[in-house]
């Protein structure tokens, strides 16, 4: 291959060569970074007061998946955060739920932050997916626009890269820090695997989620025996099944949706009738049994979500379906959502002030606010620690099984 | 450097036919990059949707016939039925786009088509994810599970199906090109559409047929990848059509048989070569590699091969 | 009626305007040819007849039927060959699949017609599987007339059919249009050697800068004392 012209073809060869490490580092896995816990320190939130003209409504953003394949998590969500704002009114003023669609995606989160931005909402239920939270949380810092997520479990968004926590960040549902080792936990006691092989979206969701249980894990004695990265939209795990055929491990944990948990399932099925399968909320979907047919089943599940067993969780069950024709546990994170939207307007409630005949929003103490909620909502208890971390609850991930087509939900 | 393989010999051969499996479907598609590139010296950009419209032709023909309700031989007949419906909307799709996005252009210069085929491309997706919403549809699942093999060598009913099924379309399209009269005149409109034109040919003719060819694989690639990928959405094509250019400049663009083996040799390379990879020290590149491998492949080839890894001269094709 | 009949046909390409509105015809059962220096528009004249390029203007009629307005592959179905200048070989098909597509339009049984080709180029016979992009520059030639007889024109074009050969080649070729001739097809041919294009046609047209500026039999214009200044090299 090296003739004449040798020494210029090594350098378009080494040339070649740090093209594919550069491709490679974009989509490779991320650097860990694993929390310190303990001490806080915030960036600058660029809070500011805004005024809401007479007759106007008070916007509240939302950004997730409203077309795709992730639809089927980003619209219940939707219904169900319109729900909370509904009939609403604050000093006169009603409550207009300004929804845009992100695809679930970095760029999706980062576009939808910009065009929400631009509306002048005064705070934002979402993103919905981790990946798109950690791509827009700069730009709802720098606006000091407070957001709170539903379902964003990722360790990354309450442990940012660089150090300083987000002020405007905040979640209603649990970080992954508790689903993984929970999810660990199941595996090995309950489930008896011994060894796993662990499949990821390459997305801060995935592998964020992958950190997780990896690391819980093997502390719990657990060998992960191979593990192996995928992009969303992904259809062809052939080669990914082949290598979990070689390693022969008692279970296969997969960190991400459903959109590739069908295919993958569907797959790995053809090939492996037995072997365990577990994964976490972004497959909890009834979309995953529609799509997998038969070959869900038995397949284990995790919500970081507690066992709804309160009355809120009733009577916001009831109106949900009622409202939206939608079963309550159709799709995750529903009641987080209402529970999200609800924290933003019952702090709304207490900060919003009449000047003029105008309506005055102070956002530092919005979130201030917000931040002070304590909330015995549909989705359980609800308490902000200073990373924004729901420490309400108490028993914060439940888990199922797909059986005769239906999620049953397992004693623990 | 002799590395001892770590792993046993199942890995490999099953490795070995997840290759040959995306290779064939690879191969299939890039028939067509390579086929329009000879004819017209243009990029057929839009040829992964083709390919697309065709596996959704195919999933509606299925569950029109009873999806996953179909049982037994009559399964049989369901596929055939699908890959017809398959090919017959590939090839309208592509006779449609050929008279309407790239004739009128026929002698503009070359970035005119390439943009226009582009723009065809991003249309026809852009379309089909409006119309699904962008949600990926599942392909009935009836294709009979299983495998066969003796010892380590084992391959599934649905792989040896596709292999096969490719491998025939593939030489089927081969004596047509070798041994028919149209594809004489092909080869002649390839070589000088001008001369091919003195001989009687009809030019525009034989290369609507070209596109009419290339499309019929497409078309049964469509199905082929329903039956073993089982999803599939409206941006399907983008990244098998990418791979199968890949395949079609590897083989040298313009040469069908280089297209067929440049199919073979990246998919290997995605399986078999990454693994290889991995047994060196220190190196584990996870499936997600797969694309950064076959990218790395096509710029290399560009740099070094332009013409192809199997070409000898610059002009030869069929 | 002749057979061919062209009547102030202009043609060109882009501005230039290289055929300049000329008229000539040929009968049936002739060899008419046209001689020209260089550039003068006879490869021009013979691409506008067969529809290569589109003539600009005039009328062009083959056998009673106006072709001006036609497609090459269309005027070849009405027995109108056309051999390029170059030969137009395609040299990735074998020397057969060269013959087999001059007989293109046609769906009859060919073999009569390539024992005929086999018989006047028993060169080729002996290359049939070989590519046509191998074969030596006359062999080329043979090949090209060989191949358009297989359509069975009635009227063939030659546009240059001895340039870059040997003498004895030229011979060969030359004796070889008389034999078609005999055959019962009739020919146009554009030559640059004048001379030998002179002794075979029945009669000839010269070609000046687009222009036919002298006309009559072969026999006439090779004793013309202009023609013979400036195409047969005396004077
Ligand atoms: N493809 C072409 N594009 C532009 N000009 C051309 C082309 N072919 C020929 N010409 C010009 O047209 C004129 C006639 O050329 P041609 O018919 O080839 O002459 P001849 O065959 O008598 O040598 C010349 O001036 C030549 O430069
Ligand atoms: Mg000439």
């Amino acid at each position: 291959m090296f003739g004449r012209k040798g020494r210029s073809r090594f350098a378009w060869l080494l040339l070649a060569a740090s093209f594919a490490m550069v491709l490679a580092a974009a989509c490779g896995g991320d650097d860990d970074d694993s929390g310190s816990g303990g001490d806080v320190t915030y960036g600058k939130a660029g809070f500011k007061t805004v005024e809401i003209a007479a007759g106007q409504p008070i916007k509240i953003g939302y950004s997730g998946p409203l077309s795709g394949d992730l639809k089927g998590i980003g619209e219940p969500i939707l219904k169900a955060i319109e729900l909370a704002a509904k009939d609403k009114t604050i000093k006169g003023h009603s409550i207009q739920i300004v929804a845009k669609d992100d695809l679930c995606s970095a760029d999706g989160g980062a576009s939808a932050a910009t065009q929400l931005l631009q509306e002048g909402v005064v705070a934002v239920v979402g993103p919905i997916c981790s990946g798109a939270v950690v791509a827009a949380q700069p730009q709802y810092e720098q606006a000091g626009i407070t957001h709170v997520s539903p379902s964003s479990t990722a360790h990354k968004p309450t442990y940012p890269d660089r150090g300083q926590v987000f002020e405007t960040f905040l979640r209603t549902t649990y970080s992954d820090d508790i689903q993984g080792p929970a999810q660990a936990k199941f595996a090995i006691q309950t489930l008896g695997a011994k060894t796993a092989y662990v499949v990821y979206d390459t997305d801060a969701y995935g592998t964020g989620l992958r950190d997780a249980f990896t690391k819980a894990y093997e502390k719990e004695g657990g060998k992960v025996v191979g593990s192996e990265g995928f992009e969303k939209k992904q259809t062809d795990f052939k080669a990914i099944v082949t290598n979990i055929k070689n390693a022969k491990p008692d279970l296969v944990y997969f960190a991400g949706f459903y959109s590739e948990a069908t295919p993958f399932i569907k797959q790995l099925r053809a090939e492996m009738k037995d072997v365990k399968f577990l994964a976490g909320d972004g497959v909890k979907n009834d979309e995953f049994i529609k799509g997998a047919g038969a070959d869900a089943e038995g397949a284990y599940l995790s919500l970081p979500s507690p066992v709804y067993t309160g009355e809120a969780y009733k009577t916001f069950g009831d109106l949900f379906e009622k409202e939206t024709g939608i079963k309550r546990d159709a799709s995750p994170f529903v009641a987080e959502a209402y529970d999200a939207a609800t924290v933003i307007i019952r702090a709304l409630e207490k900060v919003a002030q009449e000047k003029d005949g105008k309506l005055v929003i102070d956002l530092k103490k919005l979130n201030e606010e917000i931040r002070k909620t304590e909330l015995d909502g549909a989705s359980g208890k609800i308490k902000f620690d200073a990373r924004g971390e729901n420490v309400g609850g108490e028993t914060p991930v439940s888990l199922f099984q797909v059986k005769n087509g239906a999620f049953e939900q397992l004693k623990q | 450097m002799p590395v001892a393989l770590t792993l046993s010999v199942s890995f490999w051969s099953d490795q070995f036919v997840n290759g040959l499996t995306t290779g064939s479907l690879y191969a299939l598609i890039a028939l067509g990059y390579t086929m329009v590139y000879g004819v017209l010296k243009m990029i057929n950009f839009a040829h992964g949707e083709v390919f697309m419209l065709g596996s959704f032709a195919g999933y509606g023909a299925l569950v029109a016939m009873g999806g996953n309700e179909l049982s037994g031989p009559v399964i049989a007949l369901a596929i055939l039925g699908a890959v017809i419906v398959a090919m017959s909307a590939s090839v309208s799709a592509s006779v449609v786009i050929e008279r309407l996005a790239y004739r009128p252009l026929r002698g503009a210069p070359r970035l005119a088509p390439l943009i226009s085929a582009i723009g065809v491309s991003i249309f026809l997706q852009y379309l089909v994810l409006e119309q699904t919403s962008a949600r990926a549809k599942f392909y009935p699942d009836i294709f009979p599970r299983g495998s066969i093999g003796a010892g380590p060598f084992e391959i599934t009913y649905i792989q040896l199906f596709l292999i096969a099924s490719s491998v025939a379309m593939m030489a089927l399209l081969y004596a047509v090109i070798q041994r028919t009269r149209l594809g004489r005149a092909i080869r002649a409109v390839a070589e000088n559409p001008t001369n091919a034109s003195l001989m009687g040919v009809d030019v525009n003719r034989t290369i609507v047929f070209v596109f009419i060819l290339g499309a019929a694989m497409a078309g049964v690639a469509g199905v082929l990848y329903g039956l073993f990928f089982q999803t599939i959405r409206g941006s399907m094509g983008f990244i098998p059509g990418i791979k199968a250019f890949t395949a079609a400049v590897l083989g040298g663009i313009g040469s069908i048989p280089g297209a067929m083996a440049g199919g073979y040799v990246l998919g290997l390379a995605e399986t078999v070569g990454r693994e290889l990879l991995n047994e060196l020290p220190g190196v584990n590149l996870g499936n997600q590699w797969r694309d950064v491998i076959a990218f790395t492949l096509l710029v290399t080839i560009l740099i070094f091969r332009p013409t192809g890894i199997f070409a000898q001269r610059s002009t030869t094709r069929a | 009626m002749p057979l061919l009949d062209v009547r102030d046909l202009r043609a060109g390409y882009g501005a230039i305007l290289a055929v300049k509105g000329i008229s000539l015809h040929v009968d049936e059962g002739e060899i008419v040819t046209l001689i020209g220096s260089n550039g003068a528009g006879k490869s021009t004249t013979l691409r506008a007849i067969s529809g290569v390029i589109r003539p600009r203007g005039g009328e062009v009629t083959f056998d009673g039927q106006r072709i001006d307005r036609l497609q090459p592959h269309a005027i070849v179905r009405l027995g109108l060959s056309h051999v390029p200048e170059g030969r137009g070989i395609f040299h990735s098909l074998s020397v057969y699949e060269n013959l087999l597509m001059g007989a293109y339009t046609r769906g009859d049984a060919l073999h009569d017609d390539l024992e005929r080709v086999y018989r006047l180029f028993p060169r080729l016979k002996e290359r049939l599987r070989q590519p046509g992009g191998t074969l030596s520059g006359g062999e080329q030639q043979m090949l090209a007339i060989g191949r358009a007889l297989m359509a069975r024109p009635r009227l063939l074009l030659l546009d240059e059919p001895s340039m870059g050969l040997s003498p004895v080649l030229v011979e060969t070729i030359f004796e070889t249009i008389q034999a078609i001739r005999r055959e019962g097809a009739t020919v146009l041919l554009v030559e640059q050697n004048a001379l030998m294009a002179l002794e075979i046609a029945d009669r000839a047209y010269v070609l000046e800068s687009g222009e036919i500026t002298l006309a009559g039999t072969g026999a006439e214009l090779s004793r013309d004392d202009s023609v013979r200044r400036a195409y047969l090299g005396e004077g």
